[in-house]
This record gives structure tokens, sequence and C-alpha cells, in this order.
């Protein structure tokens, strides 16, 4: 599999930030089933979730079924390379340096955690570093983020709207112009582990 | 803030050090631009230059702005091995059957976790050793700059979610049920004391604290206020008093550092040499 948008051997990618809404918890687990493990890079997860859903338990069945290790992540908390670190719900989600800090702002498009805040911010941080995808859900959160990711040289990804299970946030992102790939989870997953040099 | 290559941002982070609102140049720089970027989608505007005109409008969103640079969202028992280390080496010491108060401070403890995670250790301390009756000894200092953190932090009231790390013996000893949520016992609430503080304008409230508990607050402050508050820990701190900062935390580049020895290099704990 070639990494898209003429991906150069040059470009290291330092971080990898998967969002989504509906239907995004089981467009993840199949994202990166895709994905080699151990990973070479942090996986960041923001997921649109009730605060009541059992983090527990998503963490457990993400690890059972994507096959890496899988944490919530807590504020200034440190993200490390083979790991997926699942966001908590009801707090915003910003990328600072290395680690994540956690923020209680208003919710963002109705949304918190605001996958257009998580996106801006790691894209600020890391630049080309960084590789975004974006899948299923309702809404059009994500799709600035998106951009902003695209304005910063990073990679945009997004899953084809017509396999999500919610087609609308993918299809708001697309028509941002920003995106560089659009194709189902499993492609994604592929061209995720090419652009982070997974090894095959 | 230094200057960038925003010239947007930077008008704006001048506008607000200028203004009644507060000073914003004590902290970083990328941590100052993530927060107006979170205020910024909050208010659901776009441009520097349109969220300068809601400042403008509406002077309240300067709060607003100062509590997302301050805030620190923190669970019970935070960071589990730092605890588990001043569990077992510094907290048997420091409640100790030597009598006199046992003053400890938690700096920048935002809704009150950090201050009754080290009431209860304390607690458990005396509670362990048949001394329940010296808890009176006990006094928790717990400041913050944002008032409504405080608040929080007076209720003891908290979410299921936030004792997740917190050893389920001490949430079974230390907590009892108030509606959906868990309220801090009567016993360990009674040791804390809430107050409010600004760290970068503090003075010492007193020179013989025992222990001071700073995590995670000095992490954006510039290195000029860092060194500040340094200084001040040490000037509030008794000889061989504790000081435990968060893990990305350090004394090791500061003046204030060569006044301290190192009890864990991992888990940021000083001590104030005599």
């Amino acid at each position: 599999v070639t990494a898209p948008g003429g991906h150069s051997p040059a470009r290291r990618v330092r971080l990898v930030v998967v969002g989504g809404s509906w239907g995004g918890a089981a467009a993840a687990t199949e994202l990166l089933r895709a994905v080699p493990a151990p990973l070479p890079v942090p996986v960041l997860l923001v997921l649109h979730r009730s605060r009541s859903s059992e983090a527990a338990v998503l963490e457990r069945v993400l690890e059972r079924d994507a096959g890496h290790p899988v944490r919530e992540v807590g504020d200034k908390d440190e993200l490390s390379a083979g790991t997926v670190h699942l966001a908590p719900p009801d707090y915003h989600v910003l990328v600072e340096g290395g680690s994540v800090s956690l923020s209680v702002e208003e919710h963002v498009n109705h949304s918190r955690p605001s996958l257009d805040l998580v996106f801006e911010s790691a894209a600020d941080e890391h630049g080309e570093a960084l590789v975004a995808v974006l899948l299923s859900g309702l809404g059009r959160d994500g799709a600035r983020g998106i951009a902003a990711v695209h304005r910063a040289g990073g990679r945009t990804l997004v899953q084809d709207p017509d396999e999500a299970d919610r087609g609308a946030m993918p299809r708001a992102a697309i028509a941002t112009g920003a995106v560089d790939a659009v194709a189902p989870v499993a492609v994604l997953g592929a061209q995720v582990a090419a652009l982070v040099g997974s090894p095959s | 803030v230094s200057v960038g290559d925003d010239p947007g941002f930077e008008a704006l982070a001048r506008r607000i050090s200028k203004s009644a609102g507060f000073a914003v140049e004590a902290y970083k720089d990328k941590c100052v631009r993530r927060r107006i970027a979170v205020r910024m989608r909050a208010c659901g505007v776009h441009t520097y230059a349109d969220y300068q005109a809601l400042l403008d409008r509406s002077p309240l969103e300067y709060d607003r702005l100062r509590d997302a640079l301050t805030i620190n969202v923190t669970r019970f028992y935070r960071n589990a091995e730092t605890w588990n280390l001043l569990r077992r080496d510094i907290f048997p010491k420091l409640c100790g059957p030597e009598p006199g108060e046992v003053r400890i401070w938690s700096a920048g403890c935002s809704s009150g976790e950090e201050a009754y995670t080290i009431a209860i250790l304390a607690t458990e301390q005396f509670e362990d050793a048949g001394r329940s009756r010296e808890l009176c000894r006990l006094e928790v200092d717990a400041t913050d700059v944002d008032r409504e953190s405080l608040e929080r932090a007076k209720a003891a009231r908290y979410r299921h979610e936030t004792l997740l790390e917190m050893p389920p013996q001490l949430t079974r000893r230390y907590f009892e049920p108030a509606g959906p949520e868990l309220e801090v016992v009567p016993r360990v609430r009674e040791r804390v004391r809430v107050r409010t503080l600004d760290l970068s304008a503090g003075r010492p409230f007193r020179r013989d604290y025992h222990m001071i508990v700073c995590r995670n607050v000095l992490i954006y402050f510039d290195r000029t206020l860092q060194e500040h508050v340094h200084r001040l820990f040490l000037d509030s701190l008794a000889p061989f008093g504790v000081l435990a900062l968060g893990r990305k935390e350090t004394l090791a580049h500061s003046g204030a550092g060569e006044r301290f020895d190192v009890v864990d290099d991992l888990e940021r704990i000083y001590r104030k040499r005599p």
C-alpha cells in the first residue's frame, strides 16, 4: 500500500489523531485493527460519547478487538508510542507538545470533546508530522479541524461516507476540499500503517 | 508572550495584557494560544479580531479566558505512583507521634481533589496508628486563584469517575454517598481550609509548612514566574519540608533548586535543606 498524497520518506509522523462520533467506535476498531502492532507512534482517539458510558468497557473492547493497548488519557498525560490513548467523555482535549491537556470549556458545535479543537491543536503542535483521521458521525464537527491539519501540512484521511454508519461528518470534512484520502476504514488503516512506518 | 509569526495573535495578547484582565505574558506563548483557541471556538468566533471585539463587548470573557488558563482538570490520587510513594515514605514520618501541628499546603488545588487526597492519606496514618484523637493536629491549606473551583472544593462532592484511581479501600473509608455523587467524610473535610490565592502575586501565608504539593500548576508559567513561585515555596517551607511537583515539572534549573535535596527524581519530590 502506498501512502496517499505524495508522502515523502523524509516525513516523520509523530502522532495520529482519530476522531469519530455516531458509529465512530466501531469504525475506529476496524481502522486500528488494520494497523500492525506495535504502533511506532502514539494514537489519540477522540470519540463523542456519553459521560455515563463505561470507559473501562470501551477500553477493554477496543484493546481486544483492535489489538493495541488502550488507555484513557488524563490531564497532562504524556502520549506514548504503541498506545491508543482514548479521550475521556465530557472534556475538550488539547494536544500540547507530547502531552494532552483536558479542558472543561463550553461545548463547541454541541460537542465536548470537540474534534475541531483536538485536530486544530494537534495541527498547531505537530504540523506535517500529524496524521488526522475522521470517522463516522452526525453533524459537522471535525471539518474545520481537518482543514487546519491540511493547512499545517498534515495528512487528512476521511472514512468513505457511504461506508460510515453516519456519513454527515465525513461529508462535511470532504466538502472543505482539505482531505487527502477518502476510503473505507480498512483501507485507511493500511494508509495509516504506511504513513507511520509500521513494520509490514 | 514572545514575538511570534502571527501578528493577529500578538496584537490580541498585547491588548489582553494591557487591559484590566491579567498578566497573560506570564504564561507560555503556546499555552495562551491554545486556550484562546478554545475560548474562540466556545464563543463561536473564528478570528482574533472577532475575539478582541467580543472581549471589548463583554469583559467577563477575560475571566473565562483566565479560567481556561488556570483551571486544572484533576482526579483523586492522580498519578498513583506519586501518591503511593508519598503514602509509603513521607506521610508516616509527617504524621508521627511527636506532638505538634502537621501543616500541608495544596497550592493550585483546583476543585480540591489533591487537597482531600492529602488529608485522607494523613488521616489514614493517624487512624491506622490508633491515634485518631490526634487528627486535630492536621491542617491542610488548599488554595487556588479560581473562585468557582474553590466553591467546588468547599462542597467536597465528586463524581464517581474522579475516584477511579483512588485505592478502593480509601474510597470506602473516606467517602459517603451524596445523591449521585460521593462526599468526603466530615472528619477529613474539617481538616482542609479552602482559600483564594494567586500564586503569581502570592507571598508566603506562613513559613513553616511541612509539605507543599503543587502539581501541574507551574507547567504553563514562563520561566520568570516559575522561579518566583519556587522561591515562594522555599520561603513557605520549614527546614526539611517536602515539596511535591508534577511529573513534568522540575527544580533542576531553578535558582531555588539549590536549596533542596532530591527525594525522588522521577516523582519530582524534593526536601528543603535545613
